[in-house]
Parts: C-alpha cells; sequence; structure tokens
C-alpha cells in the first residue's frame, strides 16, 4: 500500500481526543514509575540522613543524596519531555490510519466499494490496513459477479419478451426488466468512480 | 447542527471547532470533541502537582543534607583542632580566618585538609593560644552557601549548636 504514499505526518494530532487520553494517561504512569523507582532509589540513604545517629554516616548518606539528586533531577525532566515526543509520534502513527479506516467504513456503509485504506510511511496497523483492503477488493469482487450476473438475467428476459405471446405476462416481464434495470445503474454508479482513494 | 451537550467541553463552541477541524482537514465527523475540560484541569494538576512536590521534596531534602554536610564538617574541623591542640598547645588560625570551598579562597590553609563542597568555617572569636578561655573562647562558625543555617562551635564547652 505505500506506493499510494500521499500522505506525510503532518497534523500531529489527527485524533485529539484519543491521542490526549492515551498521552496523558502515559504520562501520569511515568510519573508514578519515576517516583516509585526515585523513591527507592533515594529510599535508603534518606532513612540513614534522618534516622542515623551517627553523623559521619549521615553525611555519607547527604552526600550520595546530593550527588544522586543533581542526576536524578535533569534525567527525569530528560526523560519526560523524550517520552512526551515519543507518545505524540506513536499516538499519531496509530490515530492516522484509525481515521481512515473510519472514512473507509463508512464509505463502505454507504455502499461505496472504490476507497481503498492507503497508510503512510511508518504508520501502524499495516496488517489490519491489508485485510481491510483485501475485504473491500473481496467485497467489490463480488458485487461486481452479482452485477455481471443481474446483466445477463436482463438479456435473458428481454430475448424472452420476444418469444412470449401473453400480455399480461410481458407487462409482468417488462415491469420486473424496468427495476433491474434500475438497480443495475445504481451498482454500476457505485462502481463508476472506482480509484477513487481519497483521504 | 447539533450543539447540545451533556458534558462541559473544551471545546465549548462547536462552530469554532468545526470550523478548525476543517482547516486542519481532519475527516468529517471524526472526534469532535477533545477532552472535557474538567479532565483536562485534572490530568494537568496531577502532573503539575507532581512536579511541585517533587520540587519541593527535593528542596527540603537537600537543604537538610547541606546542613548535615556543615554540621560534619564543622565537627570535623572541631576534632582536627582538638588534635593540633593536644600536640602543639594553641589551635591553628586566628579570628576572622576562614577555611572555606565556597569558590572564594581560604585565608586559613591547612595541608590535607579540606571542607565539602560549599561549606565555609570561620573562626569568629578566641585566641588559639588560650581557647578554653571561659571570658573568650575558641568559637567557630560553619555554613553552607546553598542554606542559611549557620552552626557554631565553642572549643571550650566542646558543644555544637545552631545560630
Amino acid at each position: 500500500m505505500d506506493h499510494l504514499d500521499n500522505r506525510r505526518l503532518k497534523n500531529l494530532f489527527i485524533n485529539k481526543g484519543l491521542q490526549f487520553k492515551i498521552i496523558m494517561t502515559s504520562l501520569v504512569y511515568m510519573f508514578l514509575v519515576m517516583v516509585v523507582t526515585t523513591g527507592a532509589i533515594l529510599y535508603p540513604d534518606l532513612y540513614t540522613m534522618f534516622s542515623s545517629q551517627e553523623l559521619s554516616a549521615q553525611y555519607q548518606a547527604a552526600q550520595n543524596f546530593l550527588v544522586l539528586a543533581k542526576r536524578i533531577i535533569p534525567s527525569t525532566v530528560i526523560l519526560f519531555v523524550l517520552f512526551f515526543i515519543h507518545q505524540l509520534f506513536m499516538t499519531h502513527k496509530i490515530c492516522g490510519p484509525l481515521v481512515n479506516f473510519t472514512t473507509t467504513f463508512k464509505k463502505i456503509g454507504d455502499g461505496d466499494l472504490s476507497r481503498r485504506v492507503i497508510l503512510r510511511k511508518g504508520d501502524y496497523l499495516k496488517v489490519e490496513c491489508d485485510a481491510i483492503n483485501g475485504m473491500i477488493e473481496g467485497l467489490s469482487k463480488k458485487f461486481q459477479s452479482i452485477a455481471d450476473e443481474h446483466e445477463r438475467v436482463i438479456g435473458v428476459l428481454e430475448g424472452s419478451l420476444t418469444v412470449i405471446s401473453d400480455e399480461q405476462i410481458k407487462k409482468n416481464i417488462e415491469s420486473l426488466l424496468e427495476e433491474l434495470k434500475e438497480k443495475n445503474l445504481d451498482m454500476a454508479h457505485q462502481h463508476a468512480s472506482d480509484g477513487d482513494t481519497d483521504d | 447542527m447539533d450543539n447540545k451537550g451533556t458534558r462541559k467541553t473544551a471545546f465549548v463552541k462547536k462552530d469554532t471547532w468545526n470550523k478548525k477541524k476543517q482547516k486542519k482537514g481532519f475527516q468529517d465527523g471524526y472526534e469532535k470533541r477533545g477532552l472535557t475540560l474538567t479532565e483536562l484541569v485534572l490530568i494537568i494538576s496531577v502532573i503539575v502537582a507532581f512536579f511541585v512536590g517533587g520540587a519541593v521534596f527535593f528542596k527540603v531534602t537537600s537543604k537538610s543534607a547541606y546542613d548535615i554536610t556543615v554540621k560534619h564538617d564543622l565537627q570535623k574541623f572541631a576534632d582536627f583542632q582538638d588534635y593540633y591542640y593536644k600536640l602543639n598547645n594553641r589551635c591553628i588560625g586566628d579570628q576572622g580566618q576562614s577555611i572555606r570551598n565556597d569558590g572564594v579562597p581560604s585565608d586559613l590553609p591547612i595541608e590535607n585538609y579540606t571542607v565539602s563542597e560549599g561549606v565555609c568555617i570561620t573562626i569568629i572569636t578566641g585566641d588559639p593560644a588560650n581557647p578554653n578561655d571561659p571570658d573568650n573562647p575558641f568559637i567557630f562558625q560553619a555554613k553552607h552557601d546553598k542554606s542559611d543555617k549557620v552552626y557554631e562551635y565553642n572549643f571550650q564547652s566542646g558543644k555544637m549548636m545552631e545560630r
């Protein structure tokens, strides 16, 4: 599907609601992980600092704490920012295809089987995209075979009109033909826009 | 356009949001709402609270660490003076002199002896030749450049106290 790659990583917030929810929830969890990890690292020194009776032990713990704090604070901020950026790009790569899927499902619901899902380079959900496109392809073929069958039935009915003499039967066949042709026209119309794969 | 909503959203004016959405090329009907105002405020509050809590915790604990460092260095300096006094029958340094490691040069250089980073110990009163004089005791003060607390050691009484 990459050959039709005409979309780019623009609009980092494609699906604001979903992306925000994922990013913000992840950031809160990231914070919790950082708090727990930092707490676990600092706890022994903090315990010694505030509970030991020996000044030299307190001093050693205080020095350890100061060294660790000097490194932990900037690394936490950097990690947080990197994690946020990573989340932004990752959700973008998931939400982009989801937007495309939704639009495609809507079109299928409207009876338009001409649309195909196209992913950008680096997008996730490639397997799902192929499955959806395969499904549309299969439905399209089925639809086409029904249309061909329709065409054949119309031909047979038109041929039978020339040999039937009963007026009532003729009238019934003519009204049936009209109905069939109308439906055929609809199907032809739905197939006419083949290749129109906007996103 | 259906403007009825049961929840207050961050994008209160739906028309405005839809215009923005069309401008940005969003798919029609896809994700018209962002986070609700309450959710957004709650999440930002949690993150800000974590940041502020963390900052306060590190600030308070760091101050305690600096104070412990000062007390330790002051005690070490007192022990050194005591040892020196026993050997030489006098203390080292005169009133007003200080040994420091806070960027300012020390005027009381002692070989193979240094204080921790940011600490400054100054001899406040006393005669080094007679440090145990009750009228003029040998007293030195210590302070860390990142803490406001000042600790004082009285050589005569052998006690450390916070000023």
